[in-house]
């Protein structure tokens, strides 16, 4: 079984996509306002803090209620970065 | 060629090497089951599952169990199914999505032919459990 997703962990900025098959990062400051932008790439992170995982995760399972329980622990594990809620 | 990406939360994949499984893009119903009930007769897989993925591309899933090497000697008989071959032959592994991924819905279960007791049974238990992914 696999769990699909561009995951995350730990302190991220804030990001943005733009069209297809193109993410950019963009950061503001704390009244919302435009401070800058760059290329994003999932292979390099923003920060040395920042872990960016887009790999599947791959869970084992014996019984399909097992399964279950072990890819909701998993996803609740991880941020799950939501491109269109953010761009 | 632009990365599909999953770009709301994450999906769920059912992965096996122990049987076979497919992907068909961008096909008419007619030419899905034509595929899956052809695979069928000539490689003896006992029976199939035809799962509509979103409009024209299904899934296919047979019932008997066979070695890695059957598998590729199948997917590779058939043009239709090359590409995807190709990506899953990378992975080692044949993944079909059980959730919703982006704007698409789950998955929806069409046509059961045959015998489901072996392969099918394993998915479909995924595929029930899975049910509000």
């Amino acid at each position: 079984m696999k769990v699909y997703g561009t995951r995350i962990k730990g302190h991220r900025e804030r990001w943005v996509v733009k069209g297809k098959g193109r993410y950019f990062w963009v950061r503001r400051d704390r009244k919302g306002r435009f401070r800058a932008y760059g290329k994003w790439s999932p292979k390099e992170p923003l920060e040395k803090t920042l872990f960016t995982e887009i790999e599947p995760l791959i869970v084992e399972y014996e019984t399909g209620k097992e399964a279950l329980g072990k890819v909701r622990e998993v996803v609740k594990e991880w941020e799950w970065i939501d491109f269109e809620a953010e761009s | 060629m632009v990365h599909n990406w999953v770009n709301t939360g994450y999906c769920i994949g059912f992965n096996t090497d122990r049987g076979l499984m497919l992907d068909l893009d961008n096909m008419r119903f007619k030419k899905a089951l034509w595929l899956a009930e052809t695979l069928l007769k000539k490689h003896k897989l006992e029976g199939f599952l035809l799962i509509k993925s979103s409009d024209k591309n299904y899934h296919a899933v047979f019932n008997r169990y066979l070695s890695w090497r059957a598998i590729t000697e199948i997917l590779f008989s058939q043009h239709e199914c090359f590409r995807w071959a190709v990506f899953q032959m990378k992975e080692g592994q044949l993944t079909l999505r059980v959730s919703k991924k982006n704007n698409k819905d789950k998955p929806k279960v069409l046509l059961k032919v045959g015998k489901t007791d072996k392969l099918i049974r394993d998915y479909l238990e995924i595929y029930e459990k899975f049910e509000n992914f």
